[in-house]
This record gives C-alpha cells, sequence and structure tokens, in this order.
C-alpha cells in the first residue's frame, strides 16, 4: 500500500524535473545548453525504467535502464566533441546558437 | 519493513531528481547548471536504482543495479568535463558572477 502511493508520488516528481529538462532544452540559449539538459533528461529516464520496473515487479527492465545509460553517456561524449570540432573549424560562439 | 526503505528510497531519489530539474531550469550559467545536473541528478538516479536492491532482492539483480550505479558514477563527471571543457574554451557568455574565471581568455 505505501509502495503504491510512493510509486505515484515519485512519478509526479519525474515529470515535474522533465518538465524543467525539457523547457531548458526548448529555451537554451546555445547548442551545449542543450546537450546538458539532454544528459539531464537521461538521468529521468533512467529513474522512470527503475520506477516501472518496481510497478510491474519485474527485473527484466533493469537491461533496459543499463542500456540507456550506455547510449546516453555515448550522445552526451558524442554532441559535445561536435561542438568542440564545431568551435575548432573556426566558427564562432554565434553559430553554436543552433 | 523492506516496503518503508524502498519508499523512503524512491521518494528521495525523486526529490533529488527534481531538485536537479529546478537547478537546470532556474540556474544562471551553464557552467553552474552543470552542477546540478551532474551532482543532485546522479544521487537522485543513484537512490533509484538502490531502491532496487531492497525491492527484489535477488542476486542477479543486486549485481545489475551495483553495476549501472558505478557506471554512472564513472561517466557522469567525465560527460560533465568535457561539457564544461567546450564551453570555457568556446567563450560562451558567463553570468556576473563568474566573470573573473574567463579574464584569462580576453
Amino acid at each position: 500500500m505505501i509502495i503504491q502511493t510512493s510509486i505515484i508520488l515519485t512519478g509526479i516528481l519525474l515529470i515535474f524535473g522533465a518538465f524543467c529538462g525539457f523547457a531548458r532544452l526548448l529555451m537554451g540559449p546555445t547548442l551545449l545548453d542543450r546537450v546538458m539538459s539532454l544528459d539531464y533528461l537521461t538521468f529521468v529516464g533512467i529513474g522512470g525504467i527503475s520506477l516501472l520496473s518496481i510497478y510491474f515487479n519485474d527485473p527484466i527492465y533493469l537491461d533496459i535502464a543499463t542500456v540507456f545509460a550506455l547510449v546516453g553517456f555515448l550522445a552526451t561524449i558524442a554532441f559535445a566533441r561536435y561542438a568542440d570540432v564545431k568551435l575548432k573549424r573556426g566558427k564562432g560562439v554565434e553559430q553554436l546558437d543552433d | 519493513m523492506i516496503d518503508v526503505i524502498v519508499s523512503l528510497f524512491l521518494v528521495g531519489g525523486g526529490i533529488f531528481t527534481l531538485i536537479a530539474g529546478i537547478g537546470v531550469l532556474k540556474m544562471p550559467d551553464i557552467l553552474i547548471r552543470m552542477h546540478a545536473t551532474t551532482k543532485a541528478g546522479t544521487l537522485g538516479v543513484g537512490l533509484m536504482v538502490m531502491s532496487l536492491c531492497f525491492h527484489f532482492s535477488q542476486s542477479g539483480v543486486i549485481i545489475r543495479a551495483i553495476g549501472i550505479l558505478i557506471f554512472l558514477v564513472m561517466t557522469a563527471p567525465a560527460a560533465a568535463h568535457v561539457i564544461g571543457r567546450s564551453a570555457y574554451g568556446s567563450g560562451i557568455k558567463l553570468s556576473k558572477k563568474t566573470k573573473n574565471l574567463t579574464q584569462k581568455n580576453k
């Protein structure tokens, strides 16, 4: 009984956190802000998958969380390196806006 | 008793993740925002993954959850370092309180 209540409460907290992350993703001034908010949204996704695993009482969802953590880390590294290379080719900060 | 521990870990992880989200939304600067999403986000997700260990209490689940936790703790600082180095080197406009960091650049 208490675990149902805490699952619902944690789901509401995660939804508000994801809302904040998506707001920063929409209005972030530069590309690096968007990359950082995508990194945060990966964290929210891993938390949501582990919440789903407790809700359905099935530990197979933990493998999905592992793969999601791997892919999120690689995506963050790739986007940050992309921004770095784009800067080194001589384009200024103004081109980094989109 | 196990349910109480699981609920405490879950709600604590949710609260820390929400704090990280508010920090991402409200902080004035990219270098400060990265602090929120790296530290509080890692702590929140780690608490939520550790609650799986108490809920299932099988050896396979515990090993996989600790694997996820070790992977997160190892890779979140690396990702934050790459983003921070790229932001610092590109001379993105920072807020006034972190201005003295970038005076070496100019």
